[in-house]
């Protein structure tokens, strides 16, 4: 008997290690699909619809998040946009440890089936040649106003490109965003800056000498653990925001184009080969092995980066925002609000000209759209136009009236300083109250106002000043500026750009690969280089520069530059 | 597999009247055939896509309506610059796991085996495998706190040992190790049962010849397992391409990556992060491919040393 089992075993096993990859295959069998959706029976369909659909009775949608961090549709912004469009969203958002949206979506594509609604982020691509998508345009033209209203000229940037007009996606990002806040191209704790009297650093030389200062007075934290000059997250995608980003930003004093560069001619090269990067991650290397850059940076997870650096142990880091601010709110929950972090414009030479608030118009390519899954497109569109209502935005933003916020006697909204000191350090406040919860949602930027001139999110000048806590309202009096933005270059310093951030565009399959192969090449050389001793870096940056040009470095430069030829928008 | 197993090879001819006999028996296995039919054998349908070129765009495309490609991606997959290293980690990391893993399996086993107390063998038996039932992803986050930089080993020592960021194969050993301690126990419940299925009279006849315990294990027990023994060994030897990419993947970090890379995982970066379908399971398909051949060769090399063979 027990041969038997053994040798069942054994048949399961010789087949079962054979099929990762090609699990489902009901493709071979199923019969051609009729439901693959043109537009042409799109536009046929929403004529069918019209006259059924004008109404709110109760309907759910699904809606994948890529950026999703919790599902819940049970908080009052939620429960008001039921009652408002009859709409029920079931969310869900990636599963993955590494939050990556491209499995979810491989698993779509491979079942043929996709929610309602769909935020896919760098994944979009996929979905749109898998003929997920359903074209937006009509749909627009018909139900749309809001939706043409929010974004004006710029609806046309949303059209997908490469010789395909449709309009696939909306754009996760604000429209018509200030820069109101920045969080610079390097964050320093607030404590290191009082104590250099106000003096911030802005170039490379400078942002070392006051990290070395600091550490050599304060070696360990009031409870005794040790000081740590600058620390990365590494492990996982977050390298780009944490490793090679700031290389960017600092060393080419560019924005943020994702891994590449533009000149003024358009050309765009990869941009860890420049002669600037090595020399930032020349000074990476020598912090490293002067023990100035955490020993661990390097093999600590997410998760031990954000545990770090809210314990205030981190002199300072070289992040974005999004990703630290659930640090700043654990510090400020802990009483520790001088070791928040203040954004600075800080690059390699005094000649570079820190592009941090250089305005990259409405970024396009990721955003919400609808999918040829769903069952009434037309109740969908309806759903994302109340959203870009002023009504919606309100909601979205700002939360429920009289709860959330209370209009004052000149018609204005305000928020309580409670309600705004709750949004500032309760890490769930999204997920509790449901504002800005649903990344993907299309929202009108920060410092925008409605045509009545009613601020449409929270953050407007006077309420981001209102906001300062005291590190940063004792900062303003010292630099002698109405804002922290103000200490750095503004935007209109720079040439308006005729094209988008590139990094968020949606690029063929194949300009992907070429970029994931240099990208998968460029991210362990680096950290081997940063890592390495500092006799060898010459010799590791000359093997990654090497390994980069025999792996396609120009043939990518080349079609990424003719790529964003055909995305500049003729002024 | 146990003692219990017939010593004569006489070979039942299969006739009507055989066939008739066991009917029963028949009968009984024939749900599982189609179990097998339906869920092992049909999926290899899927391989055509190995032979096609298949992007998001001609997925749910009929079969011949898309491009066949020949073995343009199986080139594609040969020619890929982490295709030698990675099959080098893969067969590395695989081989140390299976010697190591295999040995400390049967050590452990007879440790047990040879326990008086019951009851303190039935726990310690049931707390060995409990990490087995636990995912990889705990499993990771627990090793990772012991081994990585900073963690409790470095911190014992007071020094920085590079356990988990040192980019040559002291990762595959690390990894080996965690997979021994995760899987120990789990192992060690075969080669129990094969030992208590040794009869008790040989170890009274060895006691009263004056057999002390070790050589009691050495002539009696390890003897007694070792059809057991090699049918394992015959077994992995041919799984010995599917090293699970979690584990891989979890217990990575971009410095060792160059050493962590094996060929399940490489198959999912190229077919589902780059969308490159085909290629991925090309990927696959090669490694089922040798998986066969490793175990026919094994199974081989097996009947030559005189041993029971598998298949």
């Amino acid at each position: 008997m027990k041969k038997r089992i053994l040798s069942c075993i054994l048949a399961g096993f010789m087949v079962l290690g054979t099929l990762s990859g090609c699990g489902s295959n009901g493709s071979g069998s199923t019969p051609e699909t009729g439901s693959t959706s043109t537009p042409a029976s799109n536009s046929q369909q929403v004529e069918a619809d019209a006259g059924t659909s004008d109404d709110n009775s109760p309907i759910t949608f699904t809606y994948y998040n890529a950026d999703g961090k919790n599902s819940n549709w049970d908080n009052p912004v939620a429960k008001a946009i039921t009652e408002a469009t009859g709409v029920t969203l079931e969310v869900s958002y990636p599963v993955s440890s590494t939050g990556e949206p491209k499995e979810d979506v491989a698993l779509m594509i491979a079942s043929d089936e996709f929610p309602d609604m769909i935020y896919a982020k760098g994944s979009a691509t996929d979905l749109y040649e898998a003929g997920a998508y359903i074209d937006m345009t009509d749909l627009i033209e018909q139900y749309g106003p809001n939706i043409k209203k929010m974004y004006g000229d710029e609806l046309e940037k949303l059209k997908w490109g490469e010789g395909d007009d449709g309009i696939y996606q909306l754009s996760y990002a604000g429209v018509g965003e200030k820069d109101l806040t920045t969080d610079g191209t390097a964050q320093i704790q607030w404590a290191v800056i009082k104590e250099n009297n106000y003096e911030y650093p802005t170039t490379l030389e400078e942002f070392e000498k006051t990290i070395k200062d600091y550490l050599a007075k304060h070696p360990k934290t009031p409870d005794g653990q040790d000081m740590i000059g600058i620390t990365m997250s590494a492990s996982d995608w977050h390298w780009m925001i944490t490793l090679g980003n700031p290389a960017g930003f600092i060393a080419d004093a560019a924005p943020d184009n994702g891994q590449w560069l533009i000149d003024d001619k358009y050309n765009v090269t990869y941009k860890h080969v420049s002669p600037e990067e090595k020399e930032y991650f020349k000074w990476l290397n020598r912090m490293y092995n002067e023990g100035i850059l955490d020993p661990n940076f390097a093999t600590q997870t997410d998760d031990d980066y954000i545990a770090k650096v809210s314990s205030g142990r981190v002199v300072a880091i070289t992040d974005a925002d999004w990703h630290y601010n659930p640090c700043n709110r654990a510090l400020i929950q802990d009483g520790k609000m001088e070791c928040t972090y203040c954004g600075l414009p800080v690059v390699l030479r005094k000649d570079q000209k820190c592009a941090s608030l250089l305005y990259q118009g409405l970024k396009v390519g990721w955003g919400i759209g609808i999918t040829k899954s769903c069952k009434d497109p037309v109740r969908a569109i309806k759903f994302l136009d109340w959203l870009c209502s002023d009504e919606g935005q309100m909601l979205y933003n700002w939360g429920v009236k009289d709860v959330h916020y209370f209009i004052d006697d000149n018609g204005q909204p305000y928020r309580t300083d409670e309600e705004v000191k709750k949004s500032q350090s309760d890490p769930d406040y999204s997920k509790n109250t449901g504002m800005g919860n649903y990344t993907g949602f299309p929202i009108y930027g920060r410092g925008s106002y409605s045509a009545e001139g009613i601020p449409y999110t929270p953050s407007t000048k006077e309420s981001v000043k209102k906001d300062y806590n005291e590190e940063e309202v004792a900062a303003c009096k010292a630099w002698g500026v109405d804002m922290l933005t103000d200490i750095f270059p503004q935007a209109d310093e720079f040439k308006l750009l005729p094209y988008s951030a590139l990094w968020a565009y949606q690029k063929p399959q194949e300009l992907a690969n070429m970029e994931n192969i240099l990208n998968e090449i460029a991210w362990p050389s680096l950290v081997k280089i940063v890592t390495g001793s500092e006799a060898d870096f010459e010799s590791n940056w000359k093997a990654m520069v090497d390994e980069l040009y025999a792996n396609g470095l120009e043939d990518a430069n080349k079609a990424m530059t003719a790529f964003l030829a055909g995305k500049i928008i003729d002024k | 597999m146990s003692s219990k197993k017939p010593k004569s090879k006489t070979k039942t001819r299969l006739s009507l009247k055989t066939l008739w006999k066991q009917r029963y028996l028949l009968a009984m296995s024939i749900p599982f055939v189609i179990w097998l039919i339906i869920f092992k054998y049909i999926p290899l349908w899927g391989w055509t896509m190995a032979f096609q070129d298949v992007k998001p765009s001609t997925f749910n495309k009929p079969i011949f309506q898309r491009q066949f490609v020949g073995f343009g991606n199986f080139v594609k997959a040969f020619k890929d610059r982490l295709f030698t290293q990675t099959m080098i980690n893969t067969l590395g990391v695989s081989i140390i796991g299976i010697a190591i893993g295999t040995f400390c399996a049967i050590l452990f086993a007879i440790l047990l085996n040879e326990m008086k107390f019951l009851r303190f063998k039935k726990t310690t038996q049931t707390i060995s495998y409990l990490p087995h039932f636990v995912s990889w992803v705990i499993i990771a986050s627990i090793a990772k706190n012991v081994f990585n930089d900073g963690g409790v080993i470095d911190t014992l020592f007071n020094k920085n040992l590079h356990l988990m960021s040192t980019n040559s194969i002291l990762i595959w050993f690390v990894i080996v190790f965690i997979d021994v301690w995760k899987e120990v126990g789990w192992n060690a419940i075969i080669y129990l049962s094969a030992m208590a299925g040794i009869d008790p009279g040989l170890y009274e006849a060895a006691e009263i010849d004056g057999a002390n315990r070790f050589q009691r294990i050495w002539h009696i027990t390890l003897p007694g397992i070792r059809p057991t023994i090699i049918v394992l060994l015959i077994m992995s030897i041919g799984g010995a391409l599917n090293v699970g990419m979690e584990r891989q993947m979890l217990l990575s970090n971009p410095l060792v990556e160059q050493h962590t890379m094996v060929l399940s995982w490489f198959s999912y970066k190229r077919g589902i992060g780059n969308s490159d379908y085909g290629l991925g399971t090309a990927i696959g398909v090669f490694q089922s491919a040798v998986g066969i051949t490793l175990l026919l060769i094994a199974n081989k090399i097996a009947g030559l040393f005189g041993e029971d063979k598998l298949i």
